[in-house]
């Protein structure tokens, strides 16, 4: 029940549907998780006109390619860790330049078994270096790229931010509320408020 | 020295380049320096300029004014240039997912231990499709498509503030 209401609360004005037809969704991405995410934003903002929809659904948008970039963030660092790590190896073993160069790429190779990766720490141990150490150096070679999708998501939170400012700014200029409605809503508020004092000021007031 | 085998090759060639003659091969030699399509305005288009019409009255609501429904179209202009330069940049990363693909540069099924590739969440719909990350070239050309985004946001950006300074004067609030 409460989950039909929530489809309900989250669907699209049809008016606005045909504009919203292509999300931000890549190849490979889930087509579930984005609708989830979409969801939870349209239930936090409850946009209430057609001017609201469309920031929320760009918000939603925004946070979705902030997720996808956080994502190519990580995998630019997984792909490259192969390459980091044969690096490290080579760096650090002690054998002649040509059998090092294969010893690294065998136990690079290896890295992904159980007794491969702790051989892998094991050794990076002994160098005073931890399993991050990887990571850092598959950052490293990635960093122009990393460089890139940072301020993709730099600019991506800074726009994320600018709409959430014009929508509360919409809400406050009561935007489409003609003077009317403006007056019919001041009136439902004030018609709560008791207009009687209560008895026992009334009797105490001069 | 140009003897006159050449001369006549020479003109044999010339007459052989001069480029496409059919209209329909004009048409599509017109789209040679086409990129993306993104320096074009949306009103230049027909189709897309109705799309903006009826997305400006959508937003406007009945009985709109002419102020505010001249507003609302740059709005909504704005709001469709940025629907038409998220689908280019989808369109960018797809192509290059494909591109990938046919490479055989994909990582999906490699262990990485210490980081986890689905830590953000996104989950992969199609597990065949593996794990592409962007490429510098990709990561490029998508940092080029900024301008025109920055420039959508603050078109879009000035006709809110525009509304909403109309809807406060209107509504006497502030």
């Amino acid at each position: 029940m409460q989950e039909v209401e929530n489809k309900t609360k989250c669907a699209v004005p049809a008016e606005l549907v045909s504009f919203f037809a292509h999300p931000p969704i890549r190849t490979g991405e889930n087509r579930h998780a984005y609708e989830q995410v979409r969801n939870g934003v349209i239930e936090s903002f409850e946009p209430g006109n057609q001017f609201e929809w469309l920031l929320v659904l760009d918000l939603a948008n925004l946070t979705w390619e902030i997720r996808s970039l956080g994502k190519d963030k990580a995998d630019l660092v997984s792909l490259t860790r192969k390459e980091a790590l044969r690096m490290i190896l080579e760096a650090h073993l002690d054998d002649e330049p040509q059998e090092r160069r294969s010893t690294a790429r065998d136990r690079t190779a290896n890295y992904v078994t159980k007794e491969g990766r702790e051989w892998v720490i094991d050794f990076l141990g002994k160098h005073g270096l931890k399993e991050d150490a990887i990571a850092a150096q598959a950052a490293a070679l990635r960093l122009p790229e990393l460089e890139i999708v940072d301020r993709q998501l730099a600019r991506a939170r800074l726009s994320r931010m600018a709409i959430v400012r014009d929508f509360f700014e919409h809400r406050v200029a009561g935007f489409w509320k003609r003077p009317d409605e403006v007056l019919a809503i001041v009136d439902v508020k004030a018609s709560v408020v008791p207009l009687d004092q209560p008895a026992d000021q009334s009797t105490s007031a001069p | 020295m140009t003897t006159d085998r050449m001369i006549a090759a020479n003109r044999r060639n010339g007459r052989r380049g001069r480029g496409p003659r059919t209209a329909a091969g004009k048409a599509a030699s017109s789209r040679n320096s086409l990129r993306h399509g993104l320096a074009i305005s949306l009103l230049d288009e027909p189709a897309a300029c109705a799309k903006v019409e009826s997305l400006a009255q959508a937003i406007a609501g009945a009985g709109a004014d002419n102020a505010r429904l001249s507003l609302a179209r740059i709005f909504a202009e704005a709001q469709l240039d940025l629907a038409r330069i998220q689908a280019v940049k989808v369109g960018m990363m797809d192509a290059h997912l494909e591109a990938s693909a046919s490479e055989g540069t994909t990582c999906g099924g490699e262990v990485t231990p210490n980081l986890q590739n689905d830590e953000a969440g996104l989950g992969n719909d199609d597990p065949s499709t593996g794990t592409v990350p962007p490429s510098i070239e990709l990561l490029r050309q998508l940092l080029r498509l900024e301008r025109y985004e920055s420039s959508a946001i603050a078109r879009r950006r000035r006709a809110i503030r525009a509304l909403c300074c109309a809807a406060t004067a209107m509504n006497g609030i502030g």
